[in-house]
């Protein structure tokens, strides 16, 4: 087996702690937990949660094509082509007569449901964080981890 | 749905933590091993000779999971199980010798991971804002727990 099959067998098997550095180490564990809260949710949808960026992603915006792989290259690192081809076997998308790329109906109702979930856990974060922390520095904390997520690479 | 995507904290917190993970596993993939299995030699260092529950705890994953990745781990002899001797059902996960020298090996490469994750995500904050985050990242976890 190399060690590309072996690191994506370990993703699949909802391994988010996927770094060891107490950067990453942090985050993963807290995303392991998070990720729990929406674990009914996502199995009943047969979804992971590369599946959930992308239909945050798929929802929020128009996409032509050329957004779409920017986007899964630059955020995700996901090998752009297959998730194109999952989303389209999902239905999730669908190409015009001009070969784009357009979100479905699907979409929409997918993330009515993930986003009932999310608000939900970012309440009850929100509620346990300011007994300890002020709303500057829990905006501070988001706008740092959104940072993180955006920095050039 | 009225919350904007970046506001979820899952959202936030999965993209960043791909980033940051895509780091250690592109550096690590030249050391053929897996930031997984680094983060579990790394607790059986500081700690020999864990049940699989507590390792499944202390890895944040949950005991099947860890069973799949054990077992590669074994078969890398970088790890072994052993019989509990407090319960003959049960087995205890150690570090095997060729796991320890691979751990020592790997961890100015983990620092040095950890240094590049740093300069690329944080530089232009404070060491003050930088400490806050992290402390904050630690403290949602005991309260989410």
């Amino acid at each position: 087996m190399t060690q590309g099959s072996e690191s994506s067998r370990e993703s699949a098997e909802g391994i988010a702690l996927a770094a060891a550095g107490d950067v990453g180490r942090s985050m993963a564990a807290l995303f392991t937990m998070t990720i729990q809260r929406y674990q009914d949710t996502l199995h009943d949808e047969n979804l992971d949660f590369g599946d959930f960026i992308l239909l945050n992603f798929l929802a929020s915006t128009a996409h032509w094509r050329e957004g779409l792989v920017e986007f899964l290259l630059n955020v995700t690192g996901d090998n752009p082509q297959r998730v194109v081809e999952r989303a389209l076997e999902h239905g999730w998308l669908v190409a015009d007569s001009d070969g784009r790329l357009h979100a479905t109906e699907r979409v929409d109702e997918l993330m009515g449901k993930l986003g009932q979930a999310a608000q939900e856990f970012n309440q009850r974060w929100r509620e346990r964080m300011s007994t300890r922390f002020g709303a500057a520095e829990l905006g501070g904390f988001l706008a740092m981890l959104q940072d993180v997520g955006r920095a050039p690479r | 749905m009225n919350l904007e995507r970046e506001e979820m904290l899952c959202y936030s917190l999965g993209v960043a933590m791909r980033r940051v993970s895509k780091i250690y596993a592109d550096a690590l993939a030249d050391h053929d091993i897996t930031p997984p299995q680094v983060f579990v030699l790394s607790c059986l260092a500081e700690q020999d000779e864990q049940r699989v529950r507590e390792l499944a705890e202390r890895v944040c994953l949950d005991s099947s999971s860890l069973t799949g990745l054990l077992d590669r781990m074994e078969k890398s002899g970088l790890v072994e199980r052993r019989p509990d001797p407090a319960d003959r059902r049960a087995l205890r996960i150690a570090i095997t010798a060729k796991g320890r020298e691979r751990f020592t090996t790997l961890t100015p490469v983990m620092e040095e991971l950890t240094e590049r994750v740093h300069a690329e995500f944080f530089t232009g904050y404070r060491r003050e804002q930088i400490e806050l985050f992290l402390s904050m990242l630690r403290h949602a976890q005991e309260a989410m727990a």
